[in-house]
């Protein structure tokens, strides 16, 4: 039967062999795509690993300078009893641009960059910050400097009356 | 002898890739299983750490100043007044039966050294230690301090949270009290867990605390009442039953 048909056998065993060849290829093949989709899987959730204390500090960053920044309205940095905001207002007003916008009150001379600086010192000791207010889209009383940061920079902003003219002026203020 | 060796690649590779497939699939599914863990111990701490965010916001308005609605911008007076009223316990203001907790406000105007300038406690001083303790978190944001002649100082509030066996068993006490009066009809609560110290109830001038005796040393929390019966409670498993009776007024707790 063989050797009346050899070229079948032939035939039936390169086939044997081409199957066995094909089920390892099939075989390698899943193995590899299963690691491919485990490796994509993982990297995924790996990379969205969040953890709640880095939501957490960079909520409680934004909040906390938000309210630094606010509280300009309130804080009276001097005896004369004027909030920065309103020493922000007058220096912007009557202040000498060539000496730091400083102007001279009833008992002493004011100088806002001084007591900015003072206050943003001392209410964001754990952050960076770069402060400055835009009037008529000029930056004054700019303290610190915008440096290259590797973590995310916050930015608010408020709204400071000049008491005379009635216009106001914007404080800008940048954490990270 | 091709048929031969393709044979021998089929005998030693396909036990080999069957193998690492099961392996990488046993990897996937631990993976899986890890991921799961993590983000329900995350959603806890989240949970837990918003807790201190909300108390942060209701002892703003129990010391903030009233001439404006600026919630940041707290009273000097008010902080003396509760400091002075409520420094070993939670003021009424602030209602947390779940966490014990204490905030401190200090004025910063003098500079970093927080020793140099003035500052305010109010709430809970000590809360569960050592085993006692399951965890603790602080938050600190800014506020400006109003004070008597005018002048605002910047300073901050720091929310100090703590989670532990002591504050379990004050919180669900303080719950059953605070339900009982408020609907004026017997309650009960019970509560089945692990003491790994003795639990006591303890007079002080202050009113009447909770205490858990560790080796080190005696940690309390002062209840809100002092309508009170109160069973010492033995380190080891516990059924906890809390009753509050109508008629009394009172709290009588069982271990």
């Amino acid at each position: 039967m063989i050797s009346m048909y050899p070229g079948f056998v032939r035939h039936d065993a390169r086939r044997v062999t081409h199957k066995g060849q094909e089920s390892t290829l099939n075989i390698m093949a899943v193995v590899i795509v299963v690691s491919v989709v485990f490796l994509y899987v993982f990297y995924i959730t790996e990379s969205g690993k969040v953890g709640s204390s880095k939501i957490f500090a960079d909520q409680k960053k934004y909040k906390y300078s938000e309210i630094v920044l606010s509280n300009i309205y309130y804080v009276t940095p001097d005896s004369s009893g004027n909030t920065l905001s309103e020493i922000i207002g007058i220096s912007e007003e009557f202040g000498d641009p060539s000496r730091g916008y400083e102007y001279a009150s009833m008992y002493s001379v004011v100088q806002p960059k001084v007591h900015l600086k003072q206050y943003f010192d001392r209410t964001l000791q754990d952050y960076h910050y770069y402060f400055f207010i835009e009037n008529g889209g000029k930056k004054t009383l700019e303290i610190n400097l915008l440096e290259d940061a590797d973590s995310q920079i916050m930015s608010h902003m408020i709204e400071v009356p000049l008491p005379v003219s009635g216009h106001t002026v914007f404080a800008y203020l940048y954490v990270w | 002898m091709f048929r031969k060796r393709t044979a021998q690649v089929n005998i030693f590779t396909q036990p080999l890739m069957l193998i690492i497939l099961i392996s990488i699939f046993a990897i996937f599914v631990v993976k899986t299983v890890q991921m799961n863990v993590y983000i329900s111990k995350e959603v806890d701490a989240y949970k837990f750490k918003s807790a201190a965010d909300i108390l942060f916001e209701q002892a703003l308005r129990c010391v903030s100043d009233n001439t404006t609605k600026y919630p940041y911008l707290v009273s000097a007076y008010n902080l003396e007044r509760e400091a002075l009223r409520f420094s070993a316990k939670s003021p009424p203001c602030i209602r947390d039966e779940s966490y014990g907790w204490n905030a401190v406000v200090r004025d910063i105007s003098s500079g970093a050294d927080s020793s140099v300038g003035k500052s305010w406690t109010f709430g809970e001083p000590e809360g569960s230690d050592g085993t006692a303790k399951r965890k603790e978190f602080s938050i600190t944001m800014p506020v400006a301090i109003k004070y008597g002649d005018g002048t605002v100082n910047p300073g901050d509030l720091t929310m100090n949270l703590k989670d532990g066996d002591l504050e379990y068993i004050v919180g669900h006490i303080e719950s059953v009290y605070r339900v009982g009066i408020d609907t004026g009809k017997d309650m009960s609560a019970s509560l089945s867990m692990r003491f790994d110290y003795p639990v006591i109830l303890e007079e002080s001038s202050k009113g009447k605390r909770i205490c858990i005796q560790s080796e080190e040393e005696l940690s309390c929390e002062t209840l809100s009442f002092s309508s009170i019966e109160f069973q010492p409670i033995s380190a080891g498993m516990h059924y906890v039953l809390i009753k509050y009776d109508s008629r009394k007024k009172m709290v009588v707790v069982s271990g």
